[in-house]
């Protein structure tokens, strides 16, 4: 009977234990499996489920506003938005369809399209519009759109439309500048972005207040441009007018102060061709030979030579504009009436290596510096290069066979009217932070280039062009300057087309010169030289930029006319 | 039957007592228990509220950056331009008109106006501009 029993026993004891060894078996593989999961590989899941859960961006830094010299806002920043739709959030098309009809209405999306994007998406985020307007971000918050993940970001705006847009710039969409003064300027305008995460439901949709910001960022530095906003908006429209009116495929208005080089007006088409496209200047450079010749006493302006219309360099006749002839004629009647000749007869006395040693030092053919990106360093053939001639020299007397941009023009020509001194050209007047990039620009400043009594000589021989007994189309209403033209021929296939560039330079007051206006119209098909095509705009600008500048008229042109 | 009253009596009277120190225990427990609860709840009250002030800040911040925008298209010069012409103005005379101030006068007029609490004597003080009235009426 004991062994009966013992032997029952045994039974129900298998029936238990080998059931009991398989569930073992079966929780030692789930407990395995979890200490895989949770213990040796938590770090991989974790990150996986911080990833499905969390995301992190970059929360850019407003960039720092451009005002021009009086003040005024050229450039701001305003705060925008930009949509991304969580593709996971959309995979019930009724709820999907309904958030498309939302944004749709909101901005100019069709709703259908966005659906289609958002189904053939492969991320988990799809950027729908960068930069939307601030206000619909929000309104599409209040709404609860599905799925709609709005990050902070910050876009340019330009109050003024397209004034002075080639000198400021643009940003690209990584909120760096990329052309003019913001690339230029884009260390001091960026600030130092910041970091942000958000957390997600399982449904993809942000979670409300779930972003935290990690790192704030530091906003850009705001600065002041030397430009001001009334002259650059005259010259933009005067540079508009006289392209049309003669025809002309381009063109440049300059408008700086001569004494410290801040620009107060840059404009020219193409884009920026003032600081990257070269020119022969023409006559306009027989200020600076004229100038290197008294400052070598090697003239004075009452030095005469007698111009019979031509003369010949190295066998080769260069002849004046027209052909014409003035007899016995001063220096000054040189200037007065651009006569080539006359500009060989002082080139022929500086002598090559003097003529390029001022060149060097009236640093044309050399890049300004101007405070803008790409600009163009210039083409001057001296003795040294191969295939040059004393032709060259001839005819870079007076201003062809060089060539320069507008704004190394204007720097030296500002020297020659300045007291000698050559000023570098620039766009900064000063940051509104606690910078130092606007120290340099006064560091590269006194650079005396030409005596100070050649200065004034110059600009006495200058006021006799503009000053003549007969109207001269470059002359101010109300005030006093002086001023050079330049008409010169454009170079083609080793020689000169009929095409040409006209320009008039000009400064005023004669006495304290206070501006000098460069205009220069490219190609114009009326063919009219630079005193008639650009002269008359030059003295519209100096009449109507000096008021602006507080100077007053001139005592004595005043109801002269 | 007396004997089983005297065991209900002597099994309920400590009973009693064991059950009030349980429920202080407990309370107090609980109420140990709720203090970080609340403390939490009050954490996260607050976390909302300065969530929401820094939403609020970052809106005003933004309308305030709307604004200034508005304000400086407002004052661009095509837009003054345009609305001068629309109302029927046309362009202004090139030269505006200068008048020479003697510098003396100026430097009087600043100091006066620059001067703290002195806004009665500047209103009785002449104003520079008026003995230039003065010389073109004896004119």
């Amino acid at each position: 009977m004991k062994e009966t029993m013992a032997h029952k026993s045994a039974q129900p004891t298998r029936r238990i234990w080998l059931p009991l060894i398989l569930f073992g078996a079966c929780i030692t593989v789930f407990l395995g499996r979890l200490v895989h999961i949770q213990v040796i590989n938590h770090e991989d899941y974790s990150s996986q489920a911080s990833n499905t859960l969390l995301d992190n961006d970059i929360l850019d830094a407003p960039r720092g506003k451009i005002f021009d010299r009086n003040g005024q806002p050229l450039v701001l920043s305003i705060d925008t938005w930009d949509l991304y739709i969580s593709t996971k959030a959309w995979t019930d098309k009724e709820s999907a369809k309904k958030a498309a009809s939302i944004i749709a209405n909101e901005t100019e999306l069709n709703d259908e399209d966005l659906q289609n994007l958002i189904e053939k998406s492969v991320l988990v985020d799809q950027i729908i519009i960068r930069d939307l307007k601030y206000e619909t971000g929000i309104t599409l918050m209040e709404k609860g759109t599905q799925g709609a993940v709005l990050l902070p970001n910050t876009a340019r705006s330009y109050p003024s439309g397209k004034l002075a847009l080639e000198v400021l710039g643009f940003i690209g969409t990584d909120n760096v500048g990329l052309a003019g003064i913001e690339a230029t300027y884009n260390s001091l305008l960026a600030g130092k972005p910041g970091n942000f995460i958000y957390e997600r439901d399982s449904r993809g949709s942000p979670i409300p207040f779930g972003i935290h910001i990690i790192d704030q960022p530091v906003p850009g530095a705001s600065i002041k441009l030397t430009i001001d906003r009334r002259i650059q908006y005259i010259a933009e429209k005067e540079l508009d007018k006289a392209i049309k009116k003669h025809a002309g495929t381009g063109g440049t208005v300059l408008v700086m102060n001569p004494n410290n080089g801040e620009i107060l007006a840059l404009a020219s088409k193409p884009e920026l061709s003032a600081i990257t496209q070269l020119y022969e200047p023409g006559s306009v450079l027989k200020v600076i030979t004229t100038a290197i010749g008294l400052d070598l006493d090697l003239i004075t302006p009452k030095t005469t030579y007698f111009d019979a219309g031509i003369t010949f360099v190295h066998g080769e006749p260069i002849r004046n504009w027209e052909s014409l002839s003035y007899g016995l004629s001063t220096m000054t009647e040189v200037l007065q009436h651009s006569i080539n000749t006359g500009s060989v007869f002082i080139v022929e006395r500086i002598g090559a290596e003097q003529f390029y040693k001022y060149l060097n030092k009236f640093r044309l053919g050399h890049a300004t510096g101007i405070d803008l990106p790409n600009e163009a360093i210039g083409i001057i053939p001296t003795q040294d290069d191969a295939g040059w001639s004393p032709v060259d020299l001839a005819t870079q007397s007076f201003g062809q066979s060089i060539s320069i941009t507008p704004i190394q023009l204007i720097s030296a020509f500002a020297a020659t009217i300045n007291g000698g001194h050559l000023i570098q050209p620039h766009l900064l007047m000063s940051p509104f932070s606690n910078t130092t990039e606007s120290s340099s620009f006064y560091q590269a400043q006194d650079n005396q280039v030409i005596s100070v009594e050649t200065s004034n000589s110059i600009r006495e021989m200058l006021s006799t062009v503009i000053n003549t007994n007969i109207w001269h189309p470059a002359r101010p209403k109300y005030y006093s300057s002086g001023g050079k033209s330049g008409t010169a021929n454009i170079p083609k296939d080793g020689g000169y087309s009929d095409e040409q560039i006209v320009s008039f330079i000009s400064f005023a007051p004669l006495d304290d010169p206070q501006i000098i206006v460069l205009v220069k119209i490219d190609q114009n098909k009326d063919n009219l030289t630079g005193t008639e095509a650009a002269g008359p705009v030059v003295a519209r600008l100096i009449d109507k930029t000096l008021p602006l500048l507080n100077i007053p008229p001139t005592a004595e042109y005043v109801g002269a006319r | 039957m007396a004997a089983r009253q005297q065991t209900l009596v002597k099994f309920t009277q400590p009973s009693i007592n064991f059950r009030w120190g349980i429920i202080c225990s407990i309370s107090l427990l609980t109420l140990s228990a709720l203090i970080p609860v609340l403390q939490a709840s009050l954490i996260t009250t607050q976390g909302h509220d300065i969530q929401i002030l820094k939403q609020n800040r970052s809106q005003t911040t933004a309308e305030l950056r709307l604004i200034e925008l508005e304000l400086a298209e407002l004052n661009s010069l095509e837009r003054i331009e345009r609305r001068a012409r629309e109302i029927g103005l046309i362009d202004p005379p090139t030269l505006p008109i200068f008048i020479e101030i003697p510098s003396h006068l100026i430097s009087v007029t600043k100091t006066t106006e620059q001067l703290p609490g002195q806004e009665k004597q500047t209103l009785e003080t002449t104003p520079w501009w008026r003995s230039i009235l003065v010389q073109t009426n004896t004119n």
